[in-house]
């Protein structure tokens, strides 16, 4: 046989080898498609998984699945003296002239600390607070009043009212590129019609590698669903709201790991589902 | 039209062959790179950790610390848990089968019994739960409701040689079953062999110690320390070992976290101690029995490097309505307890989920060489204790401490171990001097 009669046998058989192969790639390519269930319909499926649970889903469930890191969290990075003169509007050597001991400052009219857990708390006497005008939108006055007290306000979003037999506290979250800090929170606390003062926690935060695709809200609903199933859980529940968010479940001394976690608001407590693992947390009540 | 010459129809195929070539081939590779994986939420499992020791099963961890013989003639005598005579008393009450059971009423029963010969057998917190007994005495496997107090079973020869009654302290009272078909073997226990130490009821501060009644015999032991290398093991306990961020906590400690699990590693005299917690899920409703957390944490030691050398369970306490149970794993040498946090494995669970763990990362390999020793008596040993002045003693037990010898050497010695006014001391067996161990 010549040579050319060789090539063309070859080229037959590589033709009808690349047509199967595309063949085969087609059916791959609609496999995958197929792969990737709509979102809604993940979702029907995890409401599904929970009814059994006795668990309904009234939360309005994100879709979003950003790239998100570890954070690493410290305290206040301003020494206390420093935070203590833009919380007081006092110059710094005035802070210092009223110092009790280092996390301490008493005035006249209101007393700033900060605890060992480094939570700062202002708490003013009745000449030194302010009154809240019943006018004007509640919420705007205390944003302002908290924008030239708190420290670092700009960093805080607002997240609701509580409201308590001595008062109504106002409830910040701490923001990091727009996802809330959860145990980064500032109250401030309004009592017949006046601020009397703010509890705040601060983190100052650096992002850790490596970044990650976080999983679905949908996904940490499945997998709070199977931590039902495991903990035996099936009392009559509702899922409020749904919000990703950074938290830590340990604290090591001067520092804490924050990572991306679905909170799950629900009528009997709240859940924590780690947004890169999947691990499902409870929140203590 | 002019033919196209064959020499360039010859090119043309050449080069069309080689495309047909190239694409089958680039076909082929996106093909085996395409096939979809399954998609799962996060990762269900921890990463597995090289297994130091060998998987163990439940009944491996529930033995008597001691058996306890009183002759008829008022000898007493203790038996290591572990040792071949202490099984075949187990083995013996096997066959047994209850015949009555019931809270002691109106007899004068007295635990320890007043008269006559009795094996107790000492399982001391480990039944105070209760879920247990099927694994401790599998014929009173219907007693998960009751909690044996003072941790001692006492079994009493009845009338016929076959007839056995397992007597023990409940809060409600004395419990008693009288069992039948008992092996006609067992009466032997009673009569103490070569592997039963005599020992002796000594008062000590208006107390009665149980304390060897003359120089006992024993052994020191050198053993080869294995260090595992820390890392495989700390990654298994993180659902994702490349999210794990280390911080150096001070020149000794470091902690690797991941924001939800944390390792801390201590350097110790001996090598690393590797500290795990994890957050507590706290459910009001889901709480644990002590058998039901044994079986959650033996898996899970398993797979977070293993059981090394002959561990039993040690000590179990529960704190009632937090569905916190507390576990201590430790080793024994020739049936006495190894007091060294060497192989020592302590568990904290919250409803069944394993939120601490404390281990020495090193552990006793293999023995190289022993000595027979001969150790101080109880009575030379209450006599040394008053002369030091120790006050507030509370308990007097025999066991090994652990001293290192060399780089990767360790020798395990006799001691006492005394606690005094909750505070534990250490004197060597052979001098009555404080032992200044490692590890310990």
């Amino acid at each position: 046989m010549d040579f050319g009669k060789v090539k063309t046998l070859l080229m037959i058989v590589f033709l009808a080898l690349n047509l199967f192969l595309l063949e085969q790639w087609w059916t791959l390519q609609t496999a995958v498609g197929t792969y990737q269930e709509p979102y809604a319909d993940q979702l029907a499926n995890v409401k599904r998984a929970l009814a059994q649970h006795h668990v309904s889903v009234t939360a309005n469930v994100p879709n979003v699945e950003p790239i998100l890191s570890l954070l690493r969290a410290t305290h206040l990075q301003d020494s206390f003296d420093h935070v203590a003169a833009t919380v007081l509007q006092l110059p710094l050597s005035q802070v210092k002239a009223h110092e009790v001991h280092s996390q301490e400052v008493i005035l006249p009219y209101a007393t700033f600390t900060e605890n060992r857990s480094g939570e700062l708390h202002l708490s003013l006497q009745y000449q030194a607070q302010t009154v809240i005008d019943s006018h004007i939108s509640a919420l705007h006055q205390i944003e302002k009043w908290a924008a030239i007290h708190v420290y670092q306000f700009t960093d805080y979003r607002f997240w609701g009212w509580n409201h308590s037999a001595r008062g109504i506290t106002a409830v910040f979250d701490e923001q990091y590129q727009g996802y809330p800090i959860f145990h980064a929170k500032l109250t401030i606390m309004i009592e017949n019609g006046r601020i009397i003062g703010f509890r705040q926690t601060y983190y100052t935060v650096d992002v850790t590698n490596p970044s990650r695709v976080v999983i679905s809200a949908a996904n940490a609903l499945l997998a709070m669903s199977l931590f039902m199933d495991k903990a035996h859980i099936n009392e009559d529940n509702t899922v409020r709201t749904v919000v990703l968010g950074y938290d830590s479940g340990i604290q090591l001394p001067k520092v804490w790991f924050l990572t991306p976690v679905w909170r799950i608001y629900t009528d009997l407590g709240n859940f924590e589902v780690n947004a890169f693992t999947g691990e499902v947390g409870v929140e203590k009540s | 039209m002019k033919p196209i010459p064959q020499r360039a129809l010859e090119n043309v195929k050449s080069v069309m062959l080689t495309l047909l070539v190239v694409m089958s081939i680039s076909l082929s590779v996106i093909e085996w790179n395409g096939t979809p994986g399954e998609v799962s939420v996060g990762s269900s499992h921890f990463f597995s950790s090289p297994l130091y020791g060998h998987e163990r099963l439940m009944t491996d961890f529930i033995n008597p610390n001691a058996i306890w013989i009183w002759t008829k003639g008022n000898e007493l005598f203790r038996l290591g848990g572990k040792t071949a005579t202490a099984k075949q008393i187990l083995s013996q009450l096997q066959s047994a089968q209850i015949h009555t059971q019931g809270f002691v009423h109106n007899s004068p029963v007295t635990l320890p019994p007043a008269h006559g010969a009795y094996l107790a057998l000492d399982y001391g917190t480990r039944l105070s739960d209760g879920s247990i007994w099927s694994y401790a005495l599998p014929i009173a496997n219907k007693t998960e409701h009751l909690s044996a107090q003072g941790g001692s079973l006492y079994l009493v020869q009845g009338p016929k040689s076959n007839v056995w009654s397992l007597e023990f302290q409940t809060a409600q009272g004395i419990y008693q079953m009288q069992l039948s078909h008992v092996s006609s073997n067992l009466k032997d226990a009673l009569i103490p062999n070569n592997q039963s130490v005599p020992y002796a009821q000594l008062p000590f501060e208006n107390q009665v110690f149980n304390l060897p009644y003359d120089a006992v015999s024993m052994l020191t032991q050198t053993w080869i320390l294995a260090s595992p290398l820390p890392i495989p093991i700390i990654n298994s306990f993180f659902r994702d070992p490349s999210l794990v961020q280390t911080v150096q906590m001070s020149r000794n400690e470091t902690a690797y976290t991941d924001g939800t699990h944390t390792v801390q590693l201590t350097r110790h005299s001996m090598g690393f101690k590797l500290s795990y917690n994890a957050p507590e899920v706290l459910l009001k409703h889901y709480h644990v029995s002590v058998r039901e957390a044994l079986s959650a944490a033996i898996p899970f030691v398993d797979s977070h490097g293993g059981f090394v050398g002959q561990v039993v369970l040690q000590q179990v306490n529960t704190t009632s309505g937090t569905g916190n149970v507390q576990l201590q794993f430790g080793d024994e040498l020739n049936g006495w307890p190894v007091f060294s946090q060497l192989n020592q494995i302590q568990l904290d669970l919250i409803n069944g989920s394993v939120t601490k763990m404390q281990r020495l990362l090193p552990y006793l390999q293999s023995e190289v060489a022993q000595e027979r020793v001969t150790i101080l008596s109880g009575a030379k040993l209450l006599q040394i204790i008053k002369s030091m002045h120790v006050q507030g003693v509370q308990s007097i037990m025999l066991g090994y401490g652990s001293t290192l010898q060399t780089l990767n050497e360790v020798q395990l010695v006799p001691v006492y171990q005394v606690v005094a006014n909750n505070r534990v001391i250490y004197l060597d067996a052979q001098t009555g001097q404080p032992f200044q161990g490692m590890g310990m």
